[in-house]
């Protein structure tokens, strides 16, 4: 008896010693802590919990609330599901390439010093305000059997029948591709475009002193000191790619489903297994990219910030 | 470096390029919903106005539908297709007759009793192919409130928005002043728990929210609007705090400022410009946001959701109408801050 709360005092003097350390970090870092505690807060329970929670449902029978595999059995033989997978990749990966090259390209112009500059940068934003869903609508005007894209081509003389684009296949991944460059690329532009007003004017004066061509200066100055904006767009683009959603939905429907469109199909079916394992394995696919980026790019970094 | 004529030429044309690329699906968008129906439900559809018409717009503004006699029609009463217009007489409609629910034709046969209609793709095809009436008829189902969604989405963004700022903006500069190594793990955190699909995070977010009777409610929407807004934007306001040198407020409390004094009067005006590009992001965010509205909305739409509603119909001149209405304050907003966007005040401050 005696020697058990011998135990415990020690433990509760060494926990002491520990809460007194912990206690005069809070004080030295009140205003720090009380200033980052709502976001920890919030991301904790509305985030996280979540996922935990989205992640068991779908180890989970629906009816009985037993453990299995039985969800992602049943979506591994579905043929919905395998093309899915198929066109949420490669709308990632094809619609990413373009996509950064495109902004790195009217990032650069608008980089530039000329006149209507605000004008045109202006312009550059207008996509930005058009919803996700909206651009859907608006492309499946564009793209739509007797849409403008379909008169376009028949008037300047490349088609004289009108091809479908939306009936499923690459090509309807193309438009999708199309319409998600089409709204993100203001986003995209910015980022690069902050990353690219972050450079020191001085790099550049230097190097022209020192007579570097307006291409070596890109490639040995502009660009690698642009790589943790073009970095960070690409992860931005990955995540946001992979969770694409409106534009197939209103666009091709059935026809070209995704990762995110058959999960919400699951559950509007009310296959609460099914809808989040499939969102599990999204999760698990924007996972390993995460760890090949770490790995790629950002391992040096954590070795220069330890 | 000076740029020569051609040069100059040759960016301009670049840029008339892509900024006729960004601009003209809106413009398709904004033709749409003041085209005569005609003009675009057709196999050669015409790229200029031609016949330029408000009624699209006069539709949704006004919740009252007029018949194209100047007769509203609320009701259709069971397989007679017998209507009542505004007048309080009845009318008979052929099964044969054509009308129009904002601009898109059907066969009277659709209009029966109070079901709702919906289109499938082909069917609106057919439809649009053999359009031969302009004859308008509205069932009461069509009679929809724009302002409702309108007032909805509009003040779930703006709350989303200042809620987000007002969090993130000090989790930010706490982070971006944390020794290095915490610092990256912590921005790797919020990277992490922003990757999560929004799918995946809505239900459980949903069936939550079910049980705390926040299902419709604007506050329900605006807390799970934040859940991917709150790391996004802490995320770049991270690297916006991180480019603000620590010397700047250390000098400002050598000048005798405190703390607080020095974070409010010199860190955080340096950062408006990350903050004001920052929020402009969780605005159009939460504006163009749809996975949670629709996880989390039954009666009570967002403007989003209504278009999404009004498209799946087939009704695609409302559609475009709607769509421009939740353009327009964008673009207005976009214009507005776009000058903020600057981060070229940083290197002045440092120089001064």
């Amino acid at each position: 008896m005696s020697s058990e709360t011998a135990v415990n005092r020690q433990t509760n003097t060494k926990s002491s010693a520990k809460w007194k350390k912990l206690k005069s970090f809070f004080k030295m870092y009140k205003l720090e802590t009380f200033m980052i505690l709502p976001l920890i807060v919030y991301m904790f329970y509305f985030t996280l919990t979540p996922i935990i929670n989205t992640v068991t449902m779908s180890f989970k029978d629906d009816d009985t609330g037993a453990w299995t595999l039985g969800n992602y059995q049943e979506i591994f033989t579905n043929i919905n599901f395998t093309s899915a997978l198929f066109n949420t990749l490669f709308i990632t990966i094809v619609g990413i390439v373009l996509q950064i090259g495109f902004a790195l390209i009217i990032a650069l112009l608008l980089n530039q010093e000329f006149k209507g500059k605000g004008f045109f940068r202006t312009l550059m934003l207008v996509p930005m305000g058009v919803p996700t869903l909206v651009s859907g609508v608006t492309l499946l005007f564009i793209f739509g059997q007797t849409g403008y894209f379909n008169e376009l081509l028949f008037r300047l003389g490349v088609v004289d029948t009108q091809p479908f684009w939306l009936g499923g296949g690459i090509d309807t991944l193309f438009v999708i591709i199309f319409a998600d460059m089409w709204k993100v690329l203001p986003l995209t532009v910015l980022l690069l475009l902050a990353g690219l007003q972050s450079i020191s004017k001085d790099v550049y004066e230097a190097s022209s002193i020192d007579g570097a061509s307006s291409w070596q200066t890109f490639w040995s100055i502009t660009l690698p000191l642009l790589k943790p904006s073009i970095t960070m767009a690409v992860i931005l683009r990955a995540i946001d790619s992979f969770r694409i959603f409106e534009l197939p939905l209103v666009m091709a429907g059935k026809s070209a489903p995704v990762l995110s469109t058959f999960s919400y199909e699951a559950f509007r079916h009310s296959n609460y297994g099914i809808s989040g394992a499939a969102a599990t394995i999204l999760l698990g696919i924007i996972v390993l990219f995460i760890i090949a980026y770490l790995f790629i790019v950002e391992r040096k970094n954590l070795k220069e910030v330890k | 470096m000076k740029r020569g004529k051609l040069q100059t030429w040759g960016l301009y044309a670049a840029l008339l390029v892509i900024a006729f690329v960004m601009i003209s699906p809106v413009y398709i968008l904004f033709k749409v919903s003041i085209s005569e129906p005609e003009e675009v439900n057709t196999a050669h559809p015409s790229f200029l106005v031609q016949d330029a018409t408000m009624d699209h717009w006069t539709d949704i503004l006004t919740t009252e539908k007029k018949t194209e006699t100047g007769l509203i029609i609320y009701g259709i009463k069971g397989d007679t297709y017998s209507v009542t217009g505004a007048d309080g007489n009845d009318y008979t409609l052929k099964g044969s007759d054509q009308f129009t629910i904002n601009g898109v034709f059907k066969k009277v046969t659709f209009l029966n009793q109070d079901k709702e209609i919906k289109l499938g793709r082909e069917e609106l095809q057919n439809l649009r192919n053999n359009l031969t009436t302009k004859k308008t008829f509205f069932g009461k189902k069509v009679v929809e409130n724009l302002y409702q969604p309108l007032g909805k989405s509009f003040l779930v963004a703006t709350i989303t928005t200042i809620v987000a700022i007002v969090i993130c903006a000090p989790a930010a500069y706490v982070i971006s002043r944390m020794p290095s190594y915490i610092g990256y793990i912590v921005v790797l955190g919020l990277l992490v728990t922003r990757m999560f699909p929004d799918v995946g995070i809505a239900l459980p977010v949903a069936t939550r929210f079910l049980s705390w009777g926040l299902t419709d409610s604007s506050f329900g929407l605006i807390l799970a609007h934040l859940i991917p807004n709150l790391p996004f934007l802490a995320w770049i306001l991270v690297g916006t705090f991180a480019m603000i040198p620590k010397d700047l407020e250390q000098s400002a409390m050598i000048d005798g400022a405190n703390r607080i004094k020095a974070l409010i009067r010199v860190v955080f005006p340096i950062a408006i410009p990350g903050i004001a590009v920052g929020s402009i992001f969780v605005w159009l965010n939460s504006w163009n946001e749809f996975i949670y509205a629709r996880y989390l909305s039954t009666e009570v739409a967002t403007l989003p959701l209504r278009i999404f509603e009004v498209i799946t119909r087939g009704s695609i001149f409302p559609a475009a109408a709607y769509s421009m209405i939740l353009t327009i304050p964008v673009i207005i907003i976009t214009f507005v801050l776009q000058r903020y966007m600057k981060s070229g005040m940083l290197s002045g401050a440092v120089k001064g």
